[in-house]
């Protein structure tokens, strides 16, 4: 188990974010320190997904600041942001794979992005599909693989640059109790190992068995935030 | 850096051999565009050659009264060959113009038995060849000089002057009618190819957006996707070289003795003669409308 940390990996402060007129974000605050496991919680259209993208820098708020391991990532440029990516780990409800490449190549991809040496592609790839159990779909097309293997690719990919934090966007939406199972003890492992995790979703029975620190979101406001939480809707 | 650009090359290769149909299609729409570029091309070119060939047969005599001693006509000769667009001066006897004269079938057997080498009224004259027809003016302004004007008959460029205008211009329209003719199509081309490629890039948005998420750089998500449209327009140019190569020499084989293959047989040597300038108009324009589509397309749809 790794040891919860007195740094803060993630620091929001005052984030706000409205689209036309709504508010998404209302003026929240939230810390979250090396070593956590954080579950993001709320129904649909309390603002959990808006987070997700403000922390991916796919999209600006309208005021407040996001500082990741120290640094305030609403100031980044645009020239910077793959650099940014590349330590983030992203895992998306869609697995967001590519379709013309194998598992193997999927993965290689974000490490060729980043200019990693072929010797050290060949060296990482099966040790990341062995933890994610999938050595033998390494030359497996997105579309021959079921949801939850296909989430484990996601997140192979997501891990390859050993990012400090990993953030999952309703990793489980898309599959069977089982697979969602599966998905989220991988995600505790990989939290084990020391990497920051911040999930979304609104899966009652993961978020209840895990009991992990949940900050509840409501219409765009943090109604709770309780260590080892429930769901509350 | 070198590692990069092997990368990027290797991504683009995979896509294009993997994307499958959506390749295929356009490749094919590319392909037909090409073979319409390489079939004006092959029509403009031949409309000039005919054209050139056409103003090459234009020549004008210019006739010298029996008073003109051979220096003068000679004097008008190397006067006319001083000027560069004056390609031959050809001297005409009397004898010369007699047997013309006899030779000619369509003036009736009875005037032609009128003249005999006894009784030449024929005159002596010069026939005159321009790569120019303007030069022509100059002529029939010399022959008119105060030099000349007492010893020369009559010019046969007064009689042809309008009928020269009328091909010169003739010929000048349909040179310039040939090739609107062929930017149009090849606009055309463009355009359908142009879109098909947009299509080809906007179906792919969501695998654009996907790298830009695990950290692709700019360069390494838009490249690939540049060099796809470069693979689209060399596939097609090939095929399209292949099809126009071997389908003209199995209409012409097929065709053989028709009207049809008389027609095409004035396109053919230029098209075989030409190949490889024509294939690098197709190759131009191929690539460029491939890269520039994808370019435009990648850049208007896709928000990095």
């Amino acid at each position: 188990m790794a040891l919860k940390g007195s740094t803060a990996i993630l620091d929001i402060k005052n984030l706000t974010k409205g689209y036309r007129g709504s508010v998404a974000l209302n003026d929240i605050s939230l810390k979250v320190m090396s070593g956590e496991f954080v579950i993001l919680v709320g129904p649909s259209g309390a603002g959990k997904s808006t987070l997700v993208k403000l922390l991916i820098r796919e999209e600006l708020p309208d005021s407040g600041k996001i500082f990741v391991a120290g640094r305030d990532i609403t100031k980044l440029k645009p020239s910077d942001l793959p650099f940014y990516r590349r330590n983030l780990g992203i895992v998306f409800q869609d697995y967001k794979l590519l379709p013309n490449l194998t598992v193997w190549e999927n993965i290689a991809y974000a490490l060729e992005a980043s200019d990693v040496s072929d010797e050290e592609i060949e060296k990482k790839i099966p040790k990341i599909l062995r933890a994610v159990n999938l050595q033998d779909k390494a030359y497996a097309y997105p579309h021959q693989l079921s949801g939850g293997e296909a989430q484990r690719v996601s997140i192979a990919r997501a891990l390859v640059h050993d990012p400090k934090i990993l953030i999952a966007d309703e990793p489980t939406g898309n599959l069977d109790p089982e697979a969602s199972l599966e998905i989220a003890d991988i995600l505790e492992k990989i939290n084990c190992q020391g990497t920051v995790v911040l999930m979304a979703t609104h899966d009652r029975e993961i978020v209840d068995r895990m009991r992990k620190r949940v900050v509840s979101l409501k219409k765009g406001k943090i109604i709770s935030d309780q260590q080892q939480g429930r769901y509350i809707c | 850096m070198w590692l990069r650009i092997k990368r990027i090359i290797k991504t683009s290769i995979i896509n294009f051999f993997r994307s499958g149909w959506l390749s295929l299609t356009a490749t094919l729409i590319m392909m037909l565009a090409l073979i319409i570029v390489g079939v004006f091309a092959t029509i403009n070119l031949s409309t000039n050659k005919i054209v050139a060939e056409l103003k090459n047969k234009i020549d004008i005599v210019v006739n010298f009264k029996d008073t003109a001693s051979d220096a003068q006509i000679q004097k008008f000769k190397s006067e006319l060959l001083g000027r560069p667009n004056i390609t031959s001066v050809e001297y005409i006897s009397k004898e010369d113009a007699l047997a013309e004269f006899k030779s000619r079938t369509s003036v009736k057997r009875e005037i032609r038995d009128l003249v005999s080498s006894e009784d030449n009224p024929l005159p002596r004259g010069l026939r005159i060849q321009s790569v120019d027809v303007q030069e022509f003016d100059f002529v029939s302004t010399l022959a008119k000089s105060a030099t000349y004007s007492n010893y020369i008959d009559s010019s046969s460029y007064d009689d042809n002057k309008d009928l020269i205008a009328r091909i010169n211009s003739l010929g000048d329209f349909v040179k310039k009618f040939g090739l609107g003719l062929a930017i149009f199509f090849i606009l055309v081309a463009a355009l359908v190819v142009a879109n098909t490629v947009r299509l080809a890039v906007m179906f792919r948005a969501k695998e654009i957006e996907i790298m830009r998420l695990v950290g692709a750089s700019e360069s390494f998500v838009k490249i690939p996707f540049l060099i796809e449209g470069f693979l689209y327009g060399l596939f097609a140019l090939i095929l399209s070289m292949l099809i126009i190569y071997f389908g003209l020499g199995l209409v012409l084989k097929f065709t053989q003795g028709t009207q049809f293959f008389s027609f095409m047989n004035r396109f053919a040597p230029i098209y075989y003669g030409e190949f490889w300038y024509i294939s690098l108009i197709q190759f131009v324009v191929g690539s460029a409308v491939g890269v520039v589509s994808s370019w435009l397309s990648i850049n208007r749809s896709v928000k990095l």
